[in-house]
This record gives structure tokens, C-alpha cells and sequence, in this order.
């Protein structure tokens, strides 16, 4: 109870005594924390990115006029429907095509004003549920259907690419992250140990009058513990600013993105990079703690 | 009681600094060591609080074998033991009464009875004015005597000092010397390594002379004197 008491004092005034080291260690912490939150908000990016895409594979299948557009109801969608990689079907007529691009691009709308017929294709919107399966359902519709095609669109390569190159992030992000913390740590650990290490004839004279280990290091982990908190801190705020910062306003008005602001929890961050921050500390303060007390025997 | 029995002390560079130690100083025994720089004494000295293991050979305090004690147990040996040395170690951003009252604060000892027991060193100290200062603010003789007073705060069994008077003008020398006389008086075992010949001969207590290592002379009423061995 007493220790306890005695421990806190003890942390309390060697804080005070390496104020100025203590203040590096803040920045560095900080600037290695707000890394990481920037990663952890790059990665929810790559996410929504990538749910817009998995949830848009999507082959447009324009049809030539002239078709028989009961056929088309009562028996290609039906069995177009039926290919196992094809998760919806939708039929847009000229109408609904001219309806949408007058929508989509109200500048149109005068043009078609004065247009009596509509030159835009009646199209098939056929829903795939993985990219692989672009290509095959797509060769299927052009040699299966006995409709005339005008022409299919689909993303395949680059959507494609765009998946593996992801995947390789993915995989990437693991790896960079491990090698990150163990990174931070080792910063943390050498800033604690420069600050023990200015104390190092303190340390002497406690062991001399039989102080424990334990009663030694305390005050450095609880230091450790005030490190990791006011750098996560700090790095939250960084972050937080950011995010909603310019930059990502751009990528709120690009229509896919809009909900990307709103679908990553700042509360998730904030908890990872606490606890990252404070175990950050505590490790640091305890290897470096542990190395210098360790240097007598 | 401490007793050596053939206590050798090698260092990692060779210098052989304990050849074969081997000697016993009684409970409430006050004993000079002397001997020329270089001689082994503060090597001698780091044996009895485990800041040093031997290479070969025994350390014995109140029979108990301290050689193989763990890491951990280490701390519970010093608190039985009082360390003085030439240049003070003070904490110097603590009043001279934190820096008593610290050996007891690492035992966790109740906030209340260190105070009284630090009152009640320092007034025997004659340093009862000087509580809540800092040692910066002190003079040489003051800070020693702030030493002894932590060191012999807890009421150690042994009290160990290492050239306590080696900064100190004579009249100093000989104020601390009276401390330790009064200290040892109340039971505590006192080792006392100094160059100082005067405090040496005037006390006429046992005299342990070592040199290169060797225990050449252990001489109950013994005088400074080393050359003629």
C-alpha cells in the first residue's frame, strides 16, 4: 500500500527530472501511432473500395432493336438466371436507359427534348457474383442466347487486376504491420532506456539501499503506461483531423466513396491505437528496464 | 558476524583483485581496512553486499552462505546492511530528509514512522536543521554525515564504509570517525576501509592490511602500517 504510494512519487519525479526526453519520446510515439492510424484508415478504404466493386460485377449486355421482347422475358432471363455464377438479372428497357442517363447527366435532358426517337439500347444488367466469372458468363450470353448482341461490356482484366493487386496489399499490410509495431517498440524501448539511462546513478544507489528490481522498474512501466496514453492521444486527434480533413472530402464527392467517411468507426481506431500505444510503452519500458538492471549481474 | 573462507576474486580483464581471503569479524566488531590503491578493498567491501560474487571461495554474514543468492533475495540482504561511500551518492533532487528516509521507502515501510525515524538520525547527527535541504546545499562533512544517516537509518547489523573521510578536512575526519565509535557502540559491525593514518592510529582497533589482493596483516590494536609488510 505504502509501495504503491512511494512508486508514484517516484514516477511522478522522474518525469519531472527527464521532462525534455520525455517530450521527444511523445513525438516520436506520436508520429509512429498516427502511421498506424493512417494504415488502419487506408485498409477501411481498401474495404469499401472493394465491397463497391465485388457488389457492382456486373456485365451489360446491349441488345440490337428488333428483338423479340417476350422471347427475352419468358425464356433467355429465366435461363440466364439459371447459370450458377449469375446472382441477378435486370432488364433495361430504351425507356428506363433514357430515363437513367437523363438522371445521371441533367445536361441531357434538353437534348432529348427535341429528339423524338431514342437511340439508346435496350440492355440486360446481368449480376455475377465473383470476378473470375466475368468472362465465362459472358462468352455463355454470346454463344447460348438466341437474342442478337450488340455488344457486352465488362471490367474483366482490370477488375481483375485491381482484385489480385489488392489481395497482394492485403497480404502486404500484414507483414508491414508486424514489422511496424516491432519497430515502435524498439523506437519506445530506446527512448525509455535513454531516459533510464540519464537516471542510471539513481538507480545505483536504490539497488544499493535494497530496492527490488520490481520497485525499479515500476515507476518506468507506469511511465511507459503515460507515454503510450498521451501519445495514443495525441495520434487519435492527428487522426481524426485528417480524416475528415480536405483530402478525404475529395473522395466523398466521388459517388461510390460517400459513404466512406462514415463507414469507419474513429471509435475502432481509437481503441487500437490505445492499446497499441500503451502495450508499446509497457514492452519498452520493461526490456529497457530490464537490459540496464540486468547490465550489473 | 562476517567470515571470508578462501574468497578469490578475478575479474573478466585478469586483474587478480582477492587472492584467497580467509578471516572473521565478530558481531559489534569495528575493523579497519587498510592498504595501498590498487590493494583489493573496495573489492573486498562490494563481497559483503553482493554488489560482487567471488571467483572461488565463501561469503558468509550471520552464517548464512550469501554466494548463491538469486537476483531477488539480494535487495533483502542490503537492507541489513549500511553502505557510506567517499562520494556520497546522494539523491540530489531530494531534501536530505527523502534521501534518509529512502532506505526505509523502498521497504515499504508506513510514511509516519519514517518521519520519526529520520527526525530521531538526524538529531543524532546533529543534522536536524538541515532536514529540508538539498545535499547541493550542503557542505562536504554534511553530506557524509547525511550518508551515515541513511545508511544506518533501518538499523543495520553491518555498517560499511569506503574511504568515508577521504574528502574530508581532519577535524571533519575526526567528527565522523566519533560517529562510527558511537555507532559501533550500539552493536552494529563496522568495516571501515581508509588511507586516513591519523584516525588509523589513534583508534588502535583491529587493522586488516591487504595487499594485491593478499591479506597480509590482521592485527588486533593494530596501527597504519603497510610498507614494512
Amino acid at each position: 500500500m505504502y509501495s504503491l504510494r512511494y512508486i508514484l512519487y517516484e514516477t511522478w519525479l522522474s518525469m519531472k527530472k527527464s521532462a525534455t526526453m520525455l517530450f521527444s519520446a511523445v513525438i516520436i510515439i506520436t508520429t509512429a501511432l498516427s502511421l498506424l492510424g493512417f494504415f488502419i484508415v487506408s485498409q477501411n478504404f481498401l474495404k469499401v473500395v472493394l465491397k463497391d466493386i465485388e457488389n457492382n460485377l456486373q456485365i451489360v449486355v446491349f441488345l440490337e432493336d428488333g428483338f423479340n421482347e417476350r422471347t427475352l422475358k419468358e425464356v433467355i432471363i429465366p435461363s440466364v438466371k439459371e447459370y450458377p455464377q449469375v446472382s441477378k438479372v435486370d432488364y433495361i428497357d430504351k425507356e428506363q436507359a433514357r430515363e437513367e442517363l437523363k438522371k445521371d447527366i441533367s445536361e441531357l435532358n434538353e437534348i432529348f427534348s427535341v429528339i423524338e426517337d431514342n437511340p439508346l439500347p435496350s440492355s440486360l444488367r446481368v449480376s455475377v457474383s465473383a470476378p473470375e466469372a466475368l468472362e465465362t458468363v459472358a462468352e455463355r450470353l454470346k454463344k447460348e442466347n438466341g437474342i442478337i448482341i450488340d455488344e457486352i461490356t465488362y471490367g474483366g482484366e482490370n477488375v481483375r487486376n485491381f482484385l489480385k493487386a489488392s489481395e497482394k496489399f492485403k497480404q502486404f499490410s500484414v507483414i508491414f504491420l508486424t514489422l511496424f509495431i516491432i519497430t515502435s517498440v524498439i523506437v519506445t524501448s530506446s527512448t525509455i532506456k535513454l531516459t533510464i539511462y540519464s537516471r542510471k546513478s539513481d538507480i545505483e544507489i536504490m539497488k544499493l539501499v535494497g530496492a527490488t528490481d520490481w520497485y525499479v522498474k515500476w515507476p518506468y512501466i507506469i511511465e511507459g503506461v503515460v507515454l503510450g496514453l498521451f501519445s495514443s492521444f495525441l495520434a487519435i486527434m492527428l487522426v481524426l483531423f485528417l480524416k475528415n480533413s480536405a483530402a478525404l472530402e475529395v473522395a466523398k464527392s466521388i459517388q461510390f466513396l460517400s459513404g466512406f467517411n462514415s463507414e469507419i468507426s474513429m471509435l475502432e481506431i481509437a481503441w487500437k491505437l490505445l492499446v497499441v500505444g500503451i502495450l508499446q510503452g509497457i514492452i519498452g519500458a520493461l526490456w529497457s528496464a530490464s537490459s540496464i538492471l540486468s547490465e550489473k549481474e | 558476524m562476517i567470515e571470508f573462507n578462501e574468497v578469490s576474486k578475478v575479474y573478466d580483464n585478469g586483474i587478480v583483485a582477492l587472492n584467497n581471503i580467509s578471516l572473521r569479524i565478530e558481531k559489534g566488531e569495528f575493523v579497519f581496512l587498510i592498504g595501498p590503491s590498487g590493494a583489493g578493498k573496495s573489492t573486498f567491501l562490494k563481497m559483503i553486499f553482493r554488489e560482487e560474487k567471488p571467483t572461488s571461495g565463501q561469503v558468509f554474514i550471520d552464517s548464512r552462505d550469501i554466494t548463491p543468492l538469486r537476483r531477488h533475495e539480494v535487495p533483502y540482504l542490503r537492507r541489513n546492511i549500511g553502505v557510506v561511500f567517499q562520494d556520497f551518492k546522494l539523491l540530489n533532487d531530494r531534501t536530505v530528509g527523502e534521501n534518509v528516509g529512502f532506505t526505509l521507502q523502498v521497504m515499504g515501510v508506513n510514511p509516519a514512522l519514517i518521519n520519526n525515524q529520520v527526525t530521531k538520525v538526524l538529531d543524532q547527527l546533529g543534522l536536524s536543521t538541515k532536514k529540508r535541504m538539498y545535499p547541493t546545499q550542503l557542505s562536504g562533512g554534511e553530506k557524509q554525515r547525511v550518508c551515515i544517516a541513511r545508511a544506518i537509518v533501518n538499523n543495520p547489523a553491518i555498517l560499511i564504509t569506503d574511504e568515508p573521510t577521504g574528502n574530508l578536512d581532519p577535524y571533519i575526519s575526526w567528527e565522523i570517525m566519533k560517529l562510527m565509535i558511537d555507532i559501533n557502540s550500539k552493536g552494529t559491525s563496522v568495516v571501515f576501509a581508509t588511507h586516513n593514518k591519523e584516525l588509523v592510529d589513534r583508534m588502535r582497533k583491529r587493522v586488516l592490511v591487504l595487499k594485491d589482493g593478499r591479506l597480509v596483516k590482521d592485527e588486533q590494536r593494530g596501527n597504519f602500517d603497510y610498507d614494512s609488510v
